[in-house]
């Protein structure tokens, strides 16, 4: 019974969430300047973000499948993913009406700001707490590390949100695009004292990282991983994750 | 510390202190006076960061977004942690931002600094 209650409630929150995300998805599409095969070979004749592609637009272009409503639209989103910036990739999904989409380009190439923004901002939800947060560093083709966050195979920001004393775990996932031999040797804060983290331990492994926040002193507190590789000796910290101790005020 | 056939480069000072919110703000000084922290190198040098004034402090050592862009090459810590020294052969051209990693007495969380960055700058060779 408990559940049920806990799933609607938690169903009612989100609902206006949703539908504004379908509604923006929505006005996207019908503003798209691509919906036909048509449109795109018209595109083609004038310059456009599909030249950031170069030597792979015509390889880009014969993956383009359009549904016979136009509501559809399939690509090589590998191609755009190993070859774009995030930003050149959200340009050219918006000739499809398909921005929204973005987050899913986690392996794009971050240059700028804007880039980092539109692969880390706001449209990913907090990590739960609750739960081991599942941390991946990749490559790519520049050897710049990137870093994601999981949990249960749904992309999270990386950040979390906290009304009572817990411990925050963060676990390593090795890949094939990781640097060798990546180790967790800590967590640096740019305030150590402002007491929103009280405690950071490093597993044995270097596998593992736990920090434990004290809800007393509420706040945001920004932090970044240490790790160190077989790579070279240099070491790697993250782009912040953050902590934010929510002030529970009793009611009145 | 190991000592490398490189020259030296820039020797700066790094003071630590806490505001009246008690936050930690970190301040370069290079011959006295206040500077950004960055470094401009056109040739193989070792680059020097030394604390002072900075009581209960000392360099873990220093962290970087992109540590395998290979502008620099190795970074030494003094055994009193008291000197962090950036080794930058200088065989890649690039700008690379790193943080420094500081331990401290108060409590055993580390302090990180905002990012100063290392430019190595391409010199073409004369033409002759």
């Amino acid at each position: 019974m408990k559940k049920t209650t806990l799933l609607f409630t938690a169903l009612l929150v989100a609902a206006p969430f949703l539908s504004q995300a379908a509604t923006q998805q929505e006005i996207d599409l019908a503003l798209a300047p691509v919906k036909t095969n048509a449109d795109l070979q018209q595109l083609l004749n004038s310059a456009s973000p599909l030249d950031a592609l170069e030597q792979h637009v015509f390889q880009f272009v014969s993956s383009v499948k359009f549904s016979k409503k136009g509501q559809q639209i399939s690509f090589d989103k590998e191609l755009l993913e190993s070859n774009l910036s995030a930003t050149e990739i959200y340009k050219i999904l918006v000739l499809f009406g398909q921005q929204s989409s973005i987050s899913q380009y986690q392996n794009a190439l971050i240059v700028t700001d804007t880039d980092k923004l539109l692969l880390t901002g706001s449209s990913l939800p907090f990590c739960n707490a609750a739960d081991p947060i599942e941390t991946s560093v990749t490559l790519d083709k520049n050897k710049q590390a990137i870093f994601g966050y999981a949990q249960s195979g749904v992309v999270c920001d990386g950040n979390v949100e906290l009304t009572e004393n817990t411990t925050i775990t963060y676990v390593l996932v090795p890949g094939k695009k990781s640097p060798k031999g990546l180790r967790l040797v800590g967590a640096g804060f740019t305030n150590p004292f402002d007491g929103h983290i009280e405690k950071v331990t490093v597993s044995s492994d270097g596998q593992s990282i736990q920090l434990e926040n004290n809800i007393e002193n509420s706040g945001v507190s920004k932090y970044q991983f240490i790790l160190e590789s077989e790579e070279n000796d240099l070491l790697l910290v993250s782009p912040d994750p953050q902590v934010v101790n929510k002030d529970n005020k009793p009611p009145m | 510390m190991n000592a490398t056939n490189l020259i030296q480069g820039p020797v700066i000072e790094v003071m630590i202190t806490l505001d009246a919110n008690q936050e930690p703000k970190v301040t370069y000084l290079q011959d006295g006076e206040v500077c950004t922290g960055n470094v401009v190198v056109t040739c193989g040098e070792d680059i020097t960061y030394r604390l002072v004034n900075s009581a209960g402090y000392a360099f873990m050592g220093a962290g970087f977004l992109t540590p395998y862009d290979n502008i620099i090459d190795a970074v030494q810590v003094s055994a009193d942690g008291q000197e962090l020294v950036l080794v930058d052969e200088d065989n890649v051209a690039g700008t690379t931002k790193f943080q420094l990693i500081f331990t401290n007495t108060t409590n055993s969380l580390l302090l990180l600094s905002p990012d100063p960055q290392v430019i190595n700058k391409d010199i073409d060779p004369p033409k002759y």
